[in-house]
């Protein structure tokens, strides 16, 4: 270029020369230098341009080659991606199957253990109330259990205890009237003694009798006869006195050994009735401790009742995770699937870019062709954006969830 | 005669969970795994009220409640919504499209219990 115009200048010197009005003689060297400094710059140009051409062709080959290469890494990459989403949504969709088989298993012991839980718990209050389950059932509370045996037990040993005491009363009162007749027999008994004593000198009266009689002569002999009489009643009533002492006596061993056998009967009655009494009494104070215990474990068993209440509501939204995760799962997918399509459209590109490599094309339509490739690449991510944005799920921990009425 | 809830949700681990909370306060329970299903269901059953999910394949939640809510047999029934869902821009569409209520998963079953107890009794 700076040559061209030297040689430019040369000539215009020379014309210059010429018109200025020097001989044409002396303007033609000048002419002629112009002339040949001109072709040298000519040829020169040439020469540029024509290493400007091999050079434009060796820029074209290398970025030829550079767009085949990146086509080629392009091409690469967006294998490498396809095969790595492949196995990922392969993984995901272990991690899916895993978690419909665990859940169903948990979720079926789950509901087995509480209704065994419920079966327990009714069978535990059974026992410690005897009867029904429930425990607001106050008139089953009443007519039934073990407690309610060993009250009525007690109760009628009571009345047993009651009716022996009474008849103990009654034996006593028994044995009052036997010592009374004891005491009207040692009545009669003195009694007797008198009737002995007044035969004994009824007796020896007589004699005396029998004895002035005989020395009164036959004035005595009528006198005689009468003592004898009175000496025969005499004895006959001292006989009457003994048999009627025997009499007594045997009444007396009579009522002797009766109230002896009451005696007896009245201590053996009461005594077992006493020793069987204590036996219940002892048997209701351990009643009352069982029952105080039953008291005490059902208590226990309702504030277990509403810890194992408790863990059952944590348990079922807890088992909720599964749907939730599910959801994030498929989410995941969703937006592999978004890359894998931007992967593939990587490939296209790539596959355009390697098109485009080949020396004959234009370098024009290769720019055109690379802003297009461009272009497209960047709405296609605008999109999987918009796909992927909106997750279904928010939620990060197992907290429960709002609850509205509208 | 106890009353009939049905729950419409493609978890099987949700229905069970809304079945067992339900069953066991003594409700009946009818079971649909997506919108289409809860449909079949809700006119084949006497519900006295409807608790649906709303991402399900083949209908979703809101087009089940739209649907329930141009027959003249739903005009009525109380339709709870039970979801992960918890934007304002969803529960907006809900309410407009005729839901009685919002619940965000995962419940809690005593809040279920009384929320159910509030709308049916």
């Amino acid at each position: 270029m700076t040559l061209a115009c030297g040689g430019a200048a040369s000539i215009l010197a020379a014309i210059g020369a010429v018109w200025l009005g020097e001989s044409v003689l002396c303007a033609l060297p000048v002419a002629l230098m112009a002339a040949a400094w001109f072709a040298l710059v000519l040829s020169h140009d040439r020469q540029s341009i024509q290493a400007a051409h091999e050079r434009a062709a060796q820029v074209r080959e290398q970025t030829g080659a550079l767009v085949s290469n990146l086509g080629a890494a392009f091409t690469q990459c967006a294998g490498e991606f396809n095969a790595q989403l492949a196995t990922s949504r392969g993984e995901l969709d272990q991690a899916q199957g895993l978690f419909l088989d665990a859940i169903q298993k948990l979720v079926g012991s789950f509901t087995s253990i509480n209704s065994q839980t419920q079966a327990q718990q009714k069978l535990a209050l059974t026992i410690t109330r005897g009867h029904a389950a429930r425990e607001d059932d106050v008139a089953a509370k009443d007519n039934g259990g073990f407690e309610h045996f060993v009250a009525e037990t007690s109760n009628t040993l009571r009345y047993f205890v009651d009716s022996v005491v009474q008849s103990s009363k009654v034996a006593m009162g028994l044995v009052e009237k036997m010592e009374q007749i004891t005491c009207q027999i040692d009545e009669v008994q003195k009694i007797l003694g008198e009737i002995e004593g007044i035969s004994k000198q009824t007796n020896l009266l007589a004699l005396n009798a029998a004895i002035e009689a005989a020395r009164a002569g036959e004035a005595g002999r009528g006198f005689s006869v009468v003592a004898d009489e009175v000496r025969d009643l005499s004895n006959r009533t001292s006989q009457f006195s003994q048999q009627i002492r025997k009499t007594i006596l045997h009444a007396q061993e009579s009522v002797h050994v009766t109230e002896r056998a009451i005696d007896q009967m009245a201590s053996q009655d009461m005594t077992f009735a006493l020793q069987s009494k204590q036996h219940v009494d002892e048997m209701m104070v351990d009643v009352q401790k069982v029952n105080a215990a039953m008291n005490g474990a059902a208590q226990e068993l309702a504030v277990i009742t509403r810890g194992v209440e408790e863990n059952v509501n944590t348990a079922v939204t807890t088992l909720q995770f599964q749907d939730m995760v599910t959801q994030l799962l498929g989410h995941v997918k969703r937006r592999m699937d978004a890359l894998a399509g931007v992967a593939d459209k990587i490939n296209a590109v790539a596959a355009d870019l390697t098109a485009d490599a080949a020396p004959s094309v234009d370098e024009g339509e290769r720019a055109q062709g690379l802003h297009r490739a461009c272009a497209e690449l960047m709405e296609l991510l605008t999109s999987v954006r918009q796909i992927t944005i909106r997750n279904p799920v928010r939620q990060a921990s197992m907290t429960t969830g709002d609850v509205e009425l509208f | 005669m106890a009353k009939t809830i049905l729950t419409v949700d493609d978890s099987a681990s949700i229905r069970q969970m809304v079945s067992f909370t339900l069953k066991g306060a003594g409700y009946g329970v009818v079971e649909a795994v997506d919108g289409a299903d809860g449909l079949e269901k809700a006119k084949a059953n006497d519900v006295a009220m409807v608790l649906t999910d709303q991402n399900m394949p083949k209908m979703d939640g809101l087009t089940l409640i739209k649907s329930l809510r141009a027959m003249p047999k739903f005009q009525s029934v109380p339709i709870l919504m039970l979801t992960t869902e918890s934007g304002d821009a969803m529960k907006s569409q809900g309410k407009a499209a005729g839901a009685t209520g919002w619940l965000v998963k995962p419940f809690d079953p005593p809040k279920l219990l009384e929320v159910v107890k509030k709308v049916i009794g």
